[in-house]
């Protein structure tokens, strides 16, 4: 009974892993998409998130009938309840990218303008930070997820810059309100992303620990 | 591969339940041709001037078999009294207080030994202490402890038994309850195992009703015309009766000897059946 | 006093209030600021052999006043020895002994002044196996009672043993009835009514449910939910399920030594050593 659903449980980490490298990837294509406003890219990344989507279905599924059939205790239960969480804040992630995505392709060609090197940045850290997270989540290693809390806050800081840049030309520029709320829709999208790999890193600490560490606000 | 030989294995199945059987009826048959005899010979002998009669041997067919009743029933009586209570408060202490080292053990082997020795020696260790040491002469008294050390082996046995068949869950279950030992004993181990203790007790007075050989080593009479009044009165008893017209070579006195065995007969069998009832009863009531 | 504020029964070195010295130390939840519970029973360096055979091996721990206690682990790892122990229920085997102290309220239960028979009136036990008397329901309840003096009103008394063991409704038109007639689960509850007749302080359970089907135990479990209320309950089970939804303090022991002590939230969610994790999820042998 052990040992099948030990099995059961290695499939499970095995499918939640591919879920995450597969949501990766659609984030890498996002940005690159973004930044050089491939509409090919874009459409791509839209589709795969279907993928996302029936996937997270079905892992839900399996983690909800694996802990009503063998009833999992310390920290077997603590691994299923994390896959739940981390299952749930990666199909976000593929949602916001493909509002990126959307986003981009609406952008005109002056692209991102003046906030395109914050943007960039942004985009860079996101992605290290997602990839620290689902990192840390695959050797379930809480020690090498910390790295995510303090880049959040640079995220916060850049998204911070991005949103009073935007004011001061929108000011100056009305007519060209709409790319301007493209680019802050994109910079919004980065920053949840930003938020939702901190919660990654955070499941990771309560995977190993037991203890939830949410809402420490900067600690 | 089987090779399972159901004919065969059926064949041989058969072949021993047959031989079973077998066995069995010839038992019977033999119990069935005894009785049929002493039936044939002594019933007709069988009135209740007999039973009333005090034995005779000018005038066999007036003989009676009343001083031999009453003898044994004094013996019963006195030997139930001496050796019930004695022998079930042994197998009490051996069984629930003593500790279990080597010394209970051999005893325990002792008294299963002592079960088996012929009574014959009973009735010599009887004279020697009973009659010729404590004085008690050839009485009733002198009989009745000598078959009270007879049986009692039997009985410390029988309720022996009965009180390891009590589960030990009783006992556990009224000392988890702040019970002391005797407390437990007396309201929970005592009436589980009483069946089985009454019918180890009845039968082994049974076995004592029956007994020849001890009570002719301790000198008990075996024409007795009087009937005992007190424990230190002489006595005949039925098997001793028995084995006295026995030996008388006239044919009648053959008769009143087959009247005689049926009389005992009459007192044993039923002593038996109860004993048996009472186990039937009780294992059927047990619900453990 | 306890010497630190951190957990109820004192640090690894401290001297808790029965004067015991206390370790391993149940870890609680530091959300939670109630008052450490009062303690009932405690053991120090308790070790219990058969023999030559170590069945308990140094094994310290309290339990905790009207709370239920569970002990689980593999067979054979001493804990019905360690039950029996805090009511001499070992004295009926003649090759147990006994080292180390085992403490009832600062009373040594192993020493001189500890007469045992008093003992088993304010410790109470529950056998695995339903172990009524072949005498009435009312008989089985009143005996114990009767016994040690009972002088107020029986009746009384075996009704309310009847109801605080949830079993007064099904039996009060039956009283006089042979208790062999109630079924498994039934007649467990006559043995726990028994039990509490004498009104114990703690009430010792080994297994009281593993000869009783689901539902039968599912009454048992809620039963014991109840019954903490008013009576210390310390209750061993090789049913983790079972310690998990009964108890409020887990000991978790192997081979005879008490590995870990803790809320079961904590045991059960991130305990803190490796065998008892091994063990909960399954991964013992």
């Amino acid at each position: 009974m052990t040992a099948q659903f030990v099995r059961l449980l290695d499939e499970l980490q095995r499918r939640s892993l591919r879920m995450a490298s597969l949501v990766e990837d659609i984030v890498q294509e996002v940005c690159e998409a973004a930044f050089d406003a491939d509409e090919r890219l874009a459409r791509r990344a839209i589709g795969r998130d279907k993928e996302v989507d029936a996937e997270e279905v079905e892992i839900e599924a399996e983690t909800v009938r694996l802990m009503a059939l063998y009833q999992p205790v310390g920290s077997d239960l603590r691994f299923l309840c994390t896959v739940l969480k981390v299952n749930n804040d990666l199909e976000r992630v593929a949602d916001c990218a493909v509002n990126i995505a959307e986003r981009a392709m609406h952008l005109d060609k002056s692209g991102l303008g003046r906030q395109s090197d914050a943007v960039h940045q942004m985009a860079s850290i996101v992605r290290r930070m997602l990839r620290s997270a689902i990192q840390a989540y695959g050797v379930q290693d809480a020690q090498s997820g910390q790295s995510v809390f303090p880049e959040d806050d640079a995220v916060d800081a850049l998204y911070g810059q991005i949103i009073q840049s935007i004011v001061a030309d929108a000011v100056r520029q009305p007519d060209r309100m709409a790319a301007f709320l493209d680019v802050l829709s994109i910079a919004k999208n980065l920053e949840r992303i930003a938020d939702h790999a901190t919660n990654i890193a955070e499941d990771v600490v309560f995977l190993k620990t037991g203890e939830i560490v949410r809402h420490r606000g900067g600690e | 591969m089987f090779l399972p030989r159901l004919q065969r294995r059926r064949k041989v199945g058969r072949m021993f339940h047959a031989a079973c059987a077998l066995t069995s009826l010839i038992g019977l048959a033999f119990l069935v041709v005894l009785i049929t005899r002493v039936a044939w010979e002594g019933l007709p002998w069988l009135s209740l001037k007999f039973l009333t009669n005090f034995p005779s041997v000018l005038n066999p067919p007036n003989a009676g078999v009343k001083s031999a009743m009453w003898g044994t029933m004094w013996l019963i009586g006195i030997t139930a009294m001496v050796s019930v209570p004695v022998g079930v408060a042994a197998a009490i202490y051996l069984e629930e207080y003593a500790p279990n080292n080597r010394l209970t053990r051999f005893i325990h082997v002792n008294i299963a030994n002592l079960a088996g020795v012929p009574s014959i020696v009973y009735g010599i260790l009887g004279l020697a202490v009973f009659v010729r040491w404590l004085r008690f002469d050839r009485s009733v008294l002198s009989g009745a402890l000598t078959l009270s050390l007879l049986i009692m082996p039997v009985i410390i046995i029988a309720t022996r038994e009965a009180l390891l068949a009590v589960p030990q869950s009783f006992r556990h279950a009224a000392y988890a309850l702040g019970a002391t030992r005797w407390q437990t004993i007396r309201a929970h181990v005592l009436p589980a195992a009483l069946p089985g203790i009454m019918t180890g007790v009845i039968l082994a007075v049974s076995r004592a009703i029956g007994e020849a050989a001890p009570l002719l080593m301790i000198g008990a009479l075996t024409y007795v015309t009087f009937v005992p009044e007190g424990p230190r009165d002489a006595f005949t008893a039925l098997p001793l009766q028995i084995y006295d017209w026995c030996d008388r070579p006239q044919q009648v006195f053959h008769h009143l000897a087959a009247a005689g065995i049926l009389v005992l007969l009459g007192i044993l069998l039923p002593m038996n059946a109860v004993a048996v009832a009472i186990r039937a009863w009780h294992q059927r009531r047990k619900a453990w | 006093m306890v010497t630190t504020m951190e957990t109820p029964f004192g640090s690894d070195q401290a001297t808790t209030p029965l004067g015991v010295t206390v370790r391993p130390r149940p870890q609680r939840l530091k959300e939670t600021n109630s008052p450490p519970p009062e303690s009932v029973i405690a053991a120090d360096r308790l070790t219990i052999r058969y023999g030559t055979f170590i069945a308990v091996h140094d094994v310290s721990l309290e339990i905790p006043s009207r709370q239920v206690t569970a002990i689980i682990g593999p067979s054979g790892c001493g804990k019905s020895t360690l039950l029996r122990a805090m009511n001499r229920m070992n004295d009926f085997v003649p090759s147990a002994s006994v080292d180390g102290k085992l403490l009832y309220r600062g009373l040594d239960i192993y020493g001189p002044e500890c007469d045992p028979v008093e003992l088993r009136l304010r410790i109470g036990m529950v056998f695995q196996k339903p172990n009524p008397f072949p005498k009435s329901i009312y008989k089985n309840v009143a005996w114990g009672a009767a016994i040690n003096g009972y002088r107020g009103n029986m009746d009384e008394l075996v009704e309310r043993s009847l109801r605080q063991a949830a079993l007064w409704n099904e039996v009060k038109d039956k009283l006089q009835q042979s208790a062999y007639a109630l079924s498994g689960g039934q007649q467990q509850r006559l043995c726990i009514a028994r039990a509490i007749a004498l009104e114990p302080e703690v009430l010792l359970m080994d297994e009281p449910c593993s000869a009783l089907d689901p539902i039968a135990t599912s009454r048992i479990e809620d039963l014991i939910d109840e019954l903490k209320s008013r009576y210390t309950v310390v209750l061993v089970t090789h049913n983790m399920q079972q310690a998990a939804r009964v108890s409020d303090w887990t000991a978790f022991m192997y081979l005879g030594e008490l590995i870990e002590y803790d809320d079961t939230n904590v045991i059960f969610t991130r305990p803190n050593e490796q065998r008892t994790q091994d063990y909960i999820t399954g991964r013992f042998g």
